[in-house]
């Protein structure tokens, strides 16, 4: 018989939680609810704590506490300080439907702040270096062969630099959603519309299969590592290894 | 009428010796004698003739038409009356015919076939004329010119002929008092006059029609254009005679309408047996004679003439009011369309007052009409409420409407109908999903225990990605002075398969003694970063606080990246269990206790997102790879990004790796590429342990794949069999 330890407990409150969950397989049950509200539960109330414990007592209660009450007066705390205070507190008055106007200002800010920055990040981050590789395909280094190179590399480089031009094309024009309408009132591509629009949706389709096969791969990957947690659970029950 | 009072058996009135007692067709009653001028007639000042109300119509008329002209028979020397004189010369003007006596030449073609004509053809009554006419052109009263068949002359014989013949047997009362004389002056007249003589009276049927002008067209009187066809005008008059009122003077012209409407109906029918009017159709447009109304006013009529007044009145200028005056007119009803008898409301001049007597009708006593009897209240028809006229209009409904009608009342019968309850089928058991089930459990658990066999498992990847090469050469050059950053953004579920992927790069790290600072966008991540590294850690006696640190949850999501990539020391203010000061003493943290995780010694050379040795993002979503590639480099400077991934995000983040100008410098995606990582380092097994693992669920995979394949294809072939 092993020793109860606390790392024990765990692993055999682990274990258990871990074949509720599995207990779908059989179907849908209570054993798989109950361990699902429980996750939902522990992982919301941790999700607070450590709110509590790295945002709020770090940056709007310890000032009061172990700071100089003079010194939140300074130009330095209203910006780190005060402010940050008067936005909280307004933010908290949605709690309430007579006083939720007041939070909309907080709410507002954060996201406009956040649509600013996720925006300008696309901009810089993904939209101009990406347009720019997908142009680099143009090049003239990669369409035509180096000096000594081997025609097998060359070709291979222009094939991907062609697949990626023309995927990238043709994905976008698949979400080109604007047609002429006809007589009969319905919308219409043109047919070199219509083609590269087809090309893209294939393409697309190419990246969902691989984010689902890569998805499959993980849950398999998954499934394989709670097995053997679930045995070294049996392990330490049985006192083994 | 005069209305004097006269006895009781008199037969003439004293006063205006109109006629008291009636008149018996027939009878015994001896004909009365009419004076033979109105006693009481007032003399014309200035012409000093015998006065007559037709006179003084004739004189207006010829005032309007010609002023100028004296009356024609002003200046007739016969003892005619005046009155029929100015008839006479009235019918001249609207007789447009030749000149007198001369007749055109392209009628004696017509006067010599009139000749040719034989005898049976001819009607009786124009045999009759042409014996009068061959006797009198015997005596040689008349000239060549007057030779010309007059049809004065015609009628004059005619009714003289007429009245041998007839006289006796037809009683006409009436006519010789209204007449006096008048057919016999007529005749001579018309024999001495020289300025009327039709051009067309031999070669035409004369017609018996004396046109008297504006009199002509009145219904009844002899000779006018409507009563052609008819019979001769004393035929008429004496069969008009028995409805000439008792005392009445004269003849009924009113009655005379209607048998002026009998002769119309005769002659629209076609049966002409009479001799067509002298007025033939070929003189075209007759000249109206405008009677000015105030002239016709101001005449004094006789009180018989005023009945004939509103039935002869020429069409006025508002038909509208007589119609309304006469109220019974025989209109056909307006036949209204059936849209617009739909439309129609019902009770919108449905009487809603009833008008009172004026003995019962109330005086009004305020007001603007103050005063008056029988004003209108307007309550009854504000206040007082009534039906709807809304609800008369029906709806017409097309076959098409009723037919759509009709379904949608079906549709709601149906749905107001009980649903039968069906029995619940009977629960099948999820076979499929069992052995799905049983079939990945077998390929996870069989494989260690094969190993435990002594059996060898799945060969590992023997075609180890490019990138992975690289990536390991970037692990190998991250300097150890300073930290690198692991981002742990992965939830737990992810665990299984990020931590075996992660974990080559962290032993990898460990290894080479490099100090790890752990930071995580989720709440769950820093204590699961705590849990991998404390795992990892003990092969290479790595403790929280001296080989690695957890900075802890950074809130705000992609702009607390960007702050954090901007000003580490602003975005995190604390850390994650982070180790006692005091037991920090030895290892020369420092003595006191830190207040900010940034005062710790591992962390002191790091004041921008650049100071790290290197940055890892463990990843399971394809978005915060995205945030952390997008928000950090402008930052980041040479500090190499690598991403550590799961196999479901690896097509959307490989973009930001193999671009040209990439923002992402390693990628490790998956356990095959993490046991080819672990190869290449020269590490232990860890991800290896779980390759035969995942080896086997993926071989389970594919076969189940494909077994499906094979029911999805055989199904849809024994369907189409089927079909």
């Amino acid at each position: 018989m092993p020793d109860v330890t606390l790392d024990l407990i765990g692993m055999i409150i682990g274990a258990i939680l871990t074949l509720m969950v599995l207990s779908y397989v059989i179907g849908d049950n209570v054993l798989f609810r109950v361990a699902m509200y429980l996750f939902i539960g522990v992982a919301s109330g941790y999700a607070g704590a450590i709110a509590i414990r790295n945002v709020v007592l770090p940056a709007l209660v310890d000032p009061l506490l172990q700071g100089d009450p003079l010194g939140l007066l300074s130009w330095e705390a209203m910006g780190t300080f005060v402010i940050p205070w008067i936005l909280a507190i307004l933010l908290s008055f949605k709690m309430s439907p007579r006083l939720a106007k007041l939070g909309s200002l907080p709410l507002a800010m954060l996201v406009g702040v956040g649509a600013a920055v996720v925006v300008g990040g696309g901009i810089t981050g993904t939209l101009i270096p990406q347009g720019l590789a997908a142009a680099d395909g143009l090049a003239g280094e990669v369409i035509f062969p180096a000096e000594g190179e081997a025609i097998t590399i060359w070709i291979e480089r222009a094939l991907s630099a062609l697949i990626v031009l023309l995927a990238t094309i043709s994905t976008l024009i698949y979400f080109r959603f604007a047609a002429r309408r006809d007589l009969t009132g319905s919308t219409r591509r043109d047919r070199l519309t219509a083609i590269l629009a087809y090309i893209g949706q294939i393409f697309i389709a190419i990246t969902f299969g691989v984010m689902y096969a890569g998805a499959l791969t993980a849950a398999i990957l998954v499934l394989g590592q709670r097995f053997e947690f679930l045995r070294a659970v049996l392990g330490a029950l049985s006192g083994g290894s | 009428m005069c209305s004097a009072l006269n006895e009781e058996d008199a037969q003439t009135c004293v006063a205006c010796g109109a006629r008291l007692s009636p008149l018996v067709a027939g009878g015994d009653a001896p004909l009365p004698e009419f004076p033979q001028e109105p006693p009481e007639t007032p003399s014309d000042p200035e012409t000093g003739d015998q006065d007559d109300w037709l006179a003084r119509i004739r004189a207006g008329v010829s005032s309007v038409e010609e002023p100028e002209e004296p009356p024609a028979y002003s200046e007739s020397p016969t003892g005619s009356p005046e009155w029929l004189g100015g008839l006479r010369d009235a019918d001249d003007r609207y007789n447009q015919g030749g000149p007198d006596e001369a007749i055109p030449d392209w009628m004696d073609e017509f006067i010599a076939a009139g000749d040719e004509e034989s005898a049976e053809d001819v009607p009786d009554w124009l045999a009759r004329v042409r014996s009068r006419k061959s006797t009198r052109s015997g005596e040689g009263e008349p000239a060549e010119g007057e030779e010309e068949q007059d049809w004065l002359n015609r009628l004059r014989d005619e009714s003289a002929q007429l009245a041998e013949t007839e006289g006796e047997e037809t009683t006409e009362p009436g006519l010789e008092g209204l007449l006096p004389g008048a057919e016999e002056e007529l005749d001579r007249q018309e024999l001495e006059a020289p300025t009327f003589e039709p051009v067309d009276e031999v070669d035409r049927p004369t017609p018996p029609v004396l046109d008297l002008g504006i009199l002509s067209d009145m219904p009844g009187v002899p000779g006018s254009p409507r009563s052609s066809g008819a019979p001769p005008a004393e035929e008429r008059l004496a069969a008009d005679a028995s409805r000439v009122p008792s005392g009445g003077f004269g003849i009924d012209w009113a009655g005379e309408g209607e048998l002026t409407e009998s002769l119309e109906v005769e002659h629209d029918s076609g049966e002409q047996e009479h001799v067509p009017a002298l007025v033939s159709d070929e003189s075209g447009e007759r000249p109206i004679v405008e009677i000015d109304e105030s002239v016709l006013d101001s005449v004094e009529l006789p009180a018989w003439l005023d009945n004939i007044r509103p039935l002869h009145a020429p069409p006025s200028e508002e038909p509208a009011e007589e119609e309304d005056a006469s109220g019974e007119l025989d209109l056909a009803p307006a036949t209204l369309p059936s849209w617009l008898e739909a439309m129609r409301p019902v009770d919108s001049f449905r009487p809603e007052i009833e008008i009172e007597s004026d003995d019962v009708q109330q005086v009004e006593s305020a007001g603007p009409l103050a005063g008056l009897r029988g004003v209108l209240m307007a309550e009854p028809v504000v206040a007082i409420p009534r039906t709807s006229s809304a609800t008369a209009a029906r709806l017409e409904v097309t076959e098409r409407q009723f037919a759509q009608g009709d379904l949608l009342h079906r549709l709601i019968e149906e749905e107001e109908r009980e649903s039968v309850i069906l029995r619940r089928p009977g629960r099948r058991l999820p076979l499929a999903r069992w052995l799905i089930g049983l079939a990945l459990l077998v390929a996870v658990i069989v494989p260690p225990s094969i190993n435990r066999l002594g059996l060898q498992g799945f060969s590992r990847p023997a075609d180890i990605p490019r990138e992975i090469a690289p990536l390991v050469t970037l692990i190998n050059n991250v300097p150890t002075d300073r930290p690198a950053l692991i981002v742990f953004d992965y939830t737990p579920g992810y665990s299984g398969e990020l931590d075996s992927v992660a974990g080559t790069i962290i032993e990898h790290a460990f290894s080479r003694a490099i100090p790890l600072v752990t930071l995580s966008t989720r709440p769950t991540g820093p204590p699961m970063a705590e849990a991998l590294l404390s795992r990892l850690g003990t092969a290479y006696a790595a403790v929280n606080g001296q080989s690695y640190l957890h900075l802890g949850y950074l809130a705000g999501g992609p702009t607390a990246v960007q702050l954090f990539a901007i000003s580490p020391h602003d975005a995190v203010l604390t850390g994650f269990l982070l180790p006692d000061a005091d037991e920090q003493a030895g290892v020369e943290i420092g003595p006191e206790v830190h207040s900010t995780v940034w005062e710790h010694s591992l962390l002191q050379p790091i004041n921008h997102l650049s100071d790290f040795g290197m940055v890892v993002v463990i990843t399971a979503g394809t978005e915060t790879a995205r945030n952390w590639a997008e928000q950090t480099h402008p930052w980041i400077g040479d500090t190499p990004l690598i991403m550590v991934l799961s196999a479901g995000a690896e097509p959307l983040v490989r973009p930001y790796f193999e671009s040209t100008v990439p923002l992402v410098d390693g990628i490790l995606t998956g356990l095959p590429a993490a046991v080819a990582y672990q190869e290449l380092s020269g590490q232990g097994v860890d991800a290896a342990q779980r390759w035969d693992m995942f080896g086997s669920g993926m071989l389970a995979v594919e076969l189940i794949l494909l077994v499906g394949s094979i029911y999805g294809a055989g199904a849809w072939l024994l369907s189409l069999r089927k079909r």
